[in-house]
């Protein structure tokens, strides 16, 4: 899906990243030297074992680190107001609706009623939940609730959709199922992704291209771009060929 | 992937049934309502049993009470005794929520604050009742001033357990949601913060409004000349049972309405979302 972006300029650039935690008994280097370009409408995978600050890099692009070195960039206009966080937890607010949740983050741009509604009424029924508008999270399955999770990213009409490990707390069946709804939302309309997991297959299986990253300290050892057209098939030998490919840079 | 629907299907992720219809509910809600009533029904049977079994200068009975409620009335003390009360309630039962919520918030977020300081908390807790409404007497005199102080003060320390309770309970990653979305700090609080401490503060209100009318009539009882708890003291000292049920019952049961009515009910409708979890 390379072929989709027409800006040839990276949407964000991470450039000679570190971050150091520092702890009561010593400090720990988090990330050392991580210079990464994310490319426009292209969706990049984060792969690494857990502690190799992966999501650090994406707090940082969040705007929810601000301490550390090195710099971050963007060639988006207003990136950090055009940014959809999907977490590994659904993080709704448990006393609104589905609808009322996608509204939730909209009314605080200023978006009126009206064009509101329509627009969250849209979202929800893009991500397949056409008759849950008025459930509470609790009503729905956690599959469902992170549907509403991705509505809600979705809905702002983000510059960079940052996704933290979205499917890691699905059971595999309803992750599965996600997998596919998220290649079809990107097929019909590409947005800049970056995605972080530990689990190599979803990375290969999603990604336009892999990064691989080692813990302690958190560096880039590899790169892969995957070629494999879509739509893929999670198990299909190529898939598993790129997967492959990965564990063998993590040196598992 | 042999193909991509166009729209998914939910056979893997079960969704629960959305809300029943109006008439079943109402039929749920009928059987336990006939059981209440007959529980009040056996339990005024009782009395009257009793009140005939024993004198009636221990127990009078039931009609006996309603009686003299009524005929007391034309001696016009009975409503201005009942708002008298209810203004110290309403007075106190504000102190002692102000008071909860402040020590509250300051225990539940300001970590070491909480850790040095909570234990107090616990000590005022454990003061009986009637030390802080002695002291408050001694100290300021037999006022108003010093009966809502009292009141309050009893009523506090529970209450401010609830509220430190309700800031504890604050998911960090709901804010970090609304940080990263950019949502404005102020309605961060005002929409993330505030509704997850409000069935705390929700409950702090609801157990300390029940122990504050309790606890004022007490009050009165000690040192007013005014309200429902000084008409219950002087016809003690006459030794007037039936009077001292007729002061008392009344109140009581105006409490208990707002509590079961007013309260409950907006209690189920405030966090209904959290009913569903029950589920």
């Amino acid at each position: 899906m390379s072929t989709a972006g027409v800006d040839s300029r990276p949407a964000i650039t991470f450039r000679d990243i570190k971050k150091v935690f520092a702890s009561a008994t010593g400090s720990v280097t988090a990330l050392e030297n991580v210079s990464v370009d994310i490319a426009h409408k292209q969706f990049t995978a984060l792969v690494g074992p857990s502690g190799c600050g992966k999501s650090t890099l994406l707090h940082i692009a969040a705007g929810l680190d601000t301490q550390y070195g090195g710099s971050f960039m963007s060639n988006e206009l207003d990136l950090a107001h055009r940014l959809g966080c999907v977490f590994q937890a659904p993080r709704l607010l448990p006393w609104l609706s589905a609808a009322q949740n996608v509204e939730f983050v909209l009314k605080e741009r200023g978006i009126p009623g009206e064009k509101r509604s329509v627009e969250v009424r849209r979202f929800l029924e893009l991500v397949g939940l056409q008759g849950f508008e008025d459930c509470f999270p609790s009503q729905l399955s956690g599959g469902m609730q992170q549907r509403v999770s991705l509505a809600r990213a979705l809905a702002i009409d983000p510059a960079v959709l940052l996704m933290d490990e979205p499917f890691s707390a699905l059971d595999e069946l309803t992750a599965r199922r996600l997998r596919i709804e998220l290649l079809r939302l990107h097929a019909a309309q590409p947005h800049t992704v970056l995605f972080v997991t530990h689990n190599v297959t979803e990375a290969a299986y999603l990604a336009d291209r892999v990064i691989i990253m080692s813990a302690r300290p958190g560096r880039i050892v590899a790169e892969i771009a995957v070629d494999i057209p879509y739509p893929r098939e999670y198990e299909s030998v190529e898939v598993a060929a790129v997967a492959r490919k990965i564990i063998d840079h993590l040196k598992l | 992937m042999s193909e991509i629907s166009a729209k998914p299907e939910f056979e893997q992720e079960a969704a629960t049934p959305k809300a029943e219809g109006a008439g079943d509910s109402w039929r749920q809600m009928a059987g336990p309502i006939a059981l209440r009533a007959l529980s009040v029904v056996i339990l005024l049977l009782l009395w009257e049993a009793v009140s005939r079994v024993v004198s009636a200068d221990i127990v009078p009975s039931l009609w006996r009470v309603v009686t003299v409620f009524v005929a007391s009335l034309d001696d016009g003390y009975v409503w201005s005794d009942m708002a008298i009360t209810a203004g110290r309630v309403v007075v106190a039962f504000a102190l002692s929520m102000s008071i909860a919520l402040t020590i509250g918030m300051a225990l539940g977020t300001v970590g070491w604050f909480g850790r040095m300081f909570d234990f107090w908390v616990t000590i005022a807790a454990a003061v009986p009742s009637i030390l802080y409404i002695v002291v408050a007497y001694l100290w300021m005199g037999l006022n108003d001033v010093a009966a809502i102080a009292a009141s309050a003060l009893v009523v506090a320390p529970s209450a401010t357990f609830n509220v430190i309770q309700g800031v504890k309970a604050i998911d960090p990653g709901l804010s970090e949601m609304a940080r990263a979305f950019r949502v404005p700090n102020r309605a961060i609080l005002l929409r993330v913060l505030l509704p997850q401490t409000l069935p705390y503060l929700f409950a702090a209100a609801r157990t300390g409004l029940a122990l504050t009318w309790k606890i004022v009539i007490f009050v009165e009882l000690m040192g007013r000349s005014s309200g429902v708890g000084y008409r219950i003291q002087y016809f003690y000292s006459l030794f007037n049972m039936e009077r001292v049920l007729a002061s008392a019952l009344p109140f009581m049961l105006v409490m208990l309405l707002i509590e079961l009515v007013v309260i409950r009910r907006l209690e189920v409708f405030l966090f209904r979302w959290r009913r569903e979890e029950a589920r």
